[in-house]
């Protein structure tokens, strides 16, 4: 034991606390050093008062009843029945609490993939022409990230009696002007050198396999396929392309002839996993009355603004 | 360390301390007569934890002692021998007095300290030794103890005026 820890076992001397080894550190210590002997020897009132055990009992009254350790304390308290009653009712509070919170949160999760396709407007409408800057498009329809999205009736939704009409859902308050920029957007992206667009259904596929259409303001969900069924208003060569990071990239493309229904892409379809994802795809057909030519992917977005290019439509898919 | 060699460095600390207090050769005499006292009335003690505390209390008795004969001799404070009074012999007033007068300033001091030093006290006043007090507060090591039994000594003699004892 050093100096100092010796020191302070001086308190304990005059209560007699000590145990023989103590003590025997203590007195050694006290022999050489001379302090430590006078500060021990200054401590002989106190031990001749506290061997009287009345003058003991007198500070014990003092000093008040035991305290009992803190745990012991705490369990007592736990095990009254009020706060037994009111620590059942908080936990029960929590569990409730707890699986409200899964459910909400699964639940939202589940209502969170939306697919949405924005058309262009029903008729052509003869306009002047507008130079295309690639990079323009994407940023307005990136809002879209943050809406509820609906189907939009395309051409041939509206015309054909068979696909039910687009579900009124209405976008909440605060997404009304973003979802209204959207379809701005859409139209103008649709306008540019006015070509027609080009009718199409979406088709989702079901757990046998198949591939069947579904109704406007349809929920898609993580895995869900999709494709689109096609109906080209000419004959010509139908591309299906979907925008990725380096630009539009050819997912299908097939000689097709009027009025005569195709699915695309026709090895399986469109998929998407993550939450929040938009798929950009463009529907491009390139009659068979235009100078063939070699089509770059590239050039797609200029290629569905030239004037006269052919029926084109782009489709929006987002997944929440 | 043998009996011989504890007396002999009991009888130096002894006159230091007690010349702290008192004169040089008086202090040098009542370590002789603690000494005596050990060696004809407990020459069966031995043991270092014995003898230690057993030489402070035949010490401090000396110290008294004397330092009441000088009183009665008007060493300290020369008054008429009409106003001293005659002590009984029969029993110690004086010391009772004292006593008393020490517990109840020492009770009054006791009753200041924080919780944890009125508990640390109380236990050691129940006869628990340091390391029962350890288990019963809940401590980490019995060093914490240690110092806290430190702590709340100084922060007692300190509530009590510096010592334990006034000065006569």
């Amino acid at each position: 034991m050093s100096r100092d820890e010796i020191e302070k076992l001086l308190s304990g001397y005059a209560t007699d606390t000590l145990t023989d080894a103590e003590k025997r550190a203590l007195f050694a210590a006290a022999l050489e050093d001379q302090e430590l002997f006078s500060a021990l020897a200054k401590e002989e009132p106190l031990r001749e008062l506290l061997q009287d055990p009345a003058a003991r009992q007198r500070l014990l009254e003092v000093l008040g009843p035991a305290s009992d350790p803190f745990a012991a304390r705490a369990w007592r308290w736990l095990r009254q029945p009020a706060v037994l009653a009111a620590a059942g009712g908080l936990a029960v509070l929590l569990i409730a609490a707890g699986v409200v919170l899964r459910h909400a949160r699964s639940g939202a999760r589940q209502e969170t993939i939306v697919a949405q396709a924005i058309p262009p407007p029903a008729a052509p409408q003869p306009a002047p022409p507008v130079p295309v800057r690639a990079k323009t498009q994407p940023a307005p329809l990136r809002k879209a990230k943050r809406l509820p999205l609906r189907v939009v009736p395309t051409v041939a939704q509206e015309a054909a009696p068979a696909p039910p009409p687009p579900a009124p859902a209405a976008p909440p308050p605060s997404a009304t002007g973003s979802f209204a920029t959207l379809r701005r957007a859409a139209e103008r992206a649709a306008l540019i050198g006015g070509n027609p667009a080009i009718p199409y259904t979406l088709l989702r596929r079901d757990p046998n396999g198949s591939y069947a259409p579904v109704a406007g303001g349809t929920v898609f969900h993580a895995g869900d396929s999709v494709r689109l069924q096609v109906q080209p208003p000419e004959p010509g060569l139908l591309y299906l392309l979907q925008r990725g990071e380096a630009g539009w990239n050819r997912i299908a493309d097939l000689s097709v002839e009027k009025n005569r229904s195709y699915e695309l892409p026709p090895g399986g379809g469109v998929e998407s996993g993550k939450a929040g994802q938009v798929e950009l795809m463009l529907l491009l057909l390139r009659p068979a009355s235009t100078p063939a030519a070699r089509f770059v992917p590239a050039d797609a977005n200029a290629l569905a603004g030239a004037p006269g290019a052919g029926p084109a439509t782009k489709i929006v898919l987002e997944y929440r | 360390m043998q009996r011989e060699e504890i007396l002999l460095k009991l009888r130096e600390r002894i006159v230091a301390f007690a010349a702290s207090h008192l004169r040089r050769d008086i202090a040098e005499d009542l370590a002789q007569e603690v000494l005596i006292l050990l060696h004809e009335k407990y020459s069966h003690v031995d043991r270092l934890e014995e003898l230690v505390p057993l030489s402070l209390r035949i010490a401090r008795f000396k110290i008294m002692s004397l330092r009441r004969k000088s009183q009665r001799h008007g060493e300290y404070s020369q008054v008429s021998v009409t106003d001293i009074q005659l002590p009984d012999l029969d029993a110690d007033p004086a010391t009772l007095t004292e006593r008393k007068l020490m517990l109840e300033r020492l009770a009054h001091a006791v009753g200041q300290l924080g919780s944890r030093c009125r508990e640390l006290l109380r236990l050691k006043l129940e006869g628990r030794n340091f390391s029962e007090i350890q288990k019963r507060m809940g401590a980490q090591s019995i060093n914490t103890i240690y110092t806290w039994d430190h702590r709340c000594r100084k922060q007692l003699i300190e509530l009590m005026g510096g010592d334990w004892e006034r000065e006569a």
